[in-house]
């Protein structure tokens, strides 16, 4: 059984979408409605659940009396949902989330932008809670249609939404579904400098993970050269988001059977978080592990080697001893040890791969 | 929820995990608060979720500059978060005036039973919540829309997810022992216009604790 969200993450959902007045109801009726949902919140923030339960309900009885075209009711539905959640009743946490979007539906319309709020809460319960993604999906696809058409949008609403349309395809399988919502997030993010580089890397590792090399490729050293083209010597947050890209095209080198090309990147990427990163920071595992993955690939396992050793240590320290990561970085410092005629060190490598593995699978 | 004076447990110090012979004082309260005298920490057990199992507090007294703190903690095997061990601090900042504020965490987990899922992760109020994660398990997730990958903030790499929810900035390269600019991650949000240039108030670390029986340890931790 999965987990929950983070529990904190509750408490600011709901008053964000309280602030809009609603038609029907009296400014008293309002204002005594927003303050239950406050002190559900408060109750909430106190660990006082059964206030909560209580002051809940409460705002729910209110809201009813708004009128048929107010959205409280659903937004305080929304409210129980995620109360119904702490108090561990999924059923009824889904229940109520799919009330909430009918109840908007009919107060505000099918089309309505409104509806964005109840959908996106229940497609984050599936998504975060239960983990049924095929469910996520047409969610998704209904809230991209909504935001599509308010004439109220922004093109990052668009965007956002397009690109995490995709991403759920593309964790579905779905890629030529994924594709034309990744290549709308990178056309309308053309114009937004600011999010242009990310939507053209999260684009490339979308065709990465499709076999799409040659296009994955263009889009990373399109991201790439903005990245470089705005760096400077005094802003390190330029020269990391400069090694992320480098470390984005060392990815699709590496799957693309490209060593060579997957060592370069990675070599930059190194040279460049070297100047600001202390040596023993995670951020840097990624570079190195791919570092040492193209030097494998090329043979050159004495290089190799200290690599995945600097890896091991970073990891350990950041992670803890027996952390997946660390398994993983084992097993494949493994493979370079045997390559180098050491099979015993190797089998110790391996063996305790094997051990961390094996408490991991104990403790799930 | 003030609880004084420090009791001294002597008789449990064998069975602590990384520590010394400190003084340790300790607790099962649900709410159970310890104040160190100077230095503006508190350290809290939290036990708030439904279904939620027991749960002792540990508090190395004399760890006032830099938290260090544990916990035994026996949560079933269900969802919903069920506790938040966390030191907390005051700010008082506003956003625009802060220099810097640095978040620091060295920390550890060791499993008895049960299934592990848990996060690391500081929670700030500014005056809206936002949460940094720094470590955590694969079965738990931040609640919202993924608002923009592979941000680079205060020098290193966040995933951003977006309210419902607050704001929740996750690590790209997760880190049991390692420091956030806090003071970069809420700049971002002003300049950005996620956010008013509110204040600063209380700013947290812990664990969100789901499910598992054993150690959870913050063998240091500082907000500064």
């Amino acid at each position: 059984m999965k987990p929950l969200c983070s529990a904190a993450t509750i408490f600011i959902a709901v008053s964000l979408f309280c602030a809009t007045p609603s038609n029907a109801a009296t400014p008293a009726d309002f204002a005594q409605w927003q303050q239950l949902i406050t002190d559900t919140t408060k109750a909430l923030r106190a660990n006082q659940l059964p206030d909560a339960i209580h002051l809940c309900e409460q705002a729910l009885t209110l809201s009813t009396t708004f009128g048929p075209t107010n959205t409280a009711y659903s937004r305080t539905q929304v409210l129980r949902a995620e109360v119904y959640l702490w108090e561990n009743k999924k059923d009824l946490a889904e229940q109520t989330f799919k009330q909430a979007v009918a109840s908007c539906e009919k107060a505000a319309g099918t089309n309505s932008v409104e509806v964005v709020h109840p959908l996106s809460s229940l497609a984050n319960f599936y998504y975060f809670v239960t983990r049924q993604y095929d469910r996520v999906t047409p969610i998704f696809e209904r809230i991209l249609n909504i935001v599509q058409a308010d004439p109220k949008r922004t093109d990052r609403d668009v965007i956002m939404w397009s690109r995490n349309l995709g991403m759920i395809y593309q964790q579905t399988g779905n890629y030529a579904k994924a594709e034309p919502m990744f290549k709308r997030a990178v056309a309308l993010a053309e114009k937004d400098a600011e999010w242009f580089p990310h939507e053209l890397l999260n684009a490339a590792d979308f065709y990465r993970a499709w076999g799409k090399y040659d296009q994955a490729e263009t889009l990373a050293q399109r991201a790439l050269a903005i990245r470089e083209k705005a760096m400077t010597a005094d802003n390190s947050d330029s020269q990391l988001d400069t090694a992320v890209c480098l470390n984005g095209l060392g990815a699709i080198y590496l799957s693309w059977n490209k060593p060579d090309k997957a060592e370069a990147a990675y070599r930059r990427s190194l040279e460049i978080t070297r100047k600001f990163m202390s040596a023993d920071e995670a951020d840097l595992i990624p570079a190195l592990q791919g570092l040492a993955s193209a030097l494998q690939a090329q043979r050159q396992l004495e290089q190799a080697a200290p690599l995945y050793q600097r890896a091991l240590i970073i990891a350990e320290k950041n992670s803890g001893p027996n952390d997946p990561q660390v398994a993983t970085l084992l097993a494949n410092y493994a493979t370079v040890l045997k390559g180098m005629g050491k099979a015993d060190d190797a089998k110790r490598m391996l063996d305790r791969a094997d051990s961390i593995r094996q408490q991991t699978t104990r403790t799930e | 929820m003030k609880r004084t004076p420090p009791i001294v447990l002597i008789a449990t110090l064998a069975a602590l995990p990384l520590t010394g012979l400190a003084s340790t004082w300790s607790t099962t309260a649900q709410f159970g608060q310890y104040n160190f005298s100077s230095g503006g920490y508190s350290v809290n057990n939290d036990v708030w979720g439904s279904g939620a199992g027991a749960q002792t507090l540990y508090v190395n007294t004399s760890s006032g500059s830099a938290p260090n703190f544990w916990v035994f903690s026996q949560q079933p095997n269900t969802g919903g978060i069920k506790s938040y061990p966390h030191m907390a601090k005051t700010i008082n900042v506003a956003i625009n005036s802060l220099s810097s504020l640095t978040g620091s965490y060295n920390v550890a987990n060791s499993l008895s039973s049960g299934t592990d899922e848990h996060d690391w992760a500081f929670d700030c109020w500014v005056p809206s919540e936002v949460m940094v994660w720094t470590k955590w398990t694969s079965g738990v997730g931040p609640w919202g829309t993924l608002f923009q990958s592979n941000v680079s903030i205060g020098g290193h790499s966040y995933n951003v997810y977006q309210p419902g929810g607050p704001w929740s900035f996750l690590r790209t390269s997760q880190s049991s022992a390692s420091s956030d600019n806090l003071a970069a991650v809420f700049k971002w949000l002003v300049s950005n216009h996620h956010l008013s240039n509110g204040t600063v108030g209380s700013c947290q670390y812990g664990v969100e604790i789901t499910s598992g029986v054993g150690w959870w340890t913050v063998n240091s931790s500082s907000i500064q």
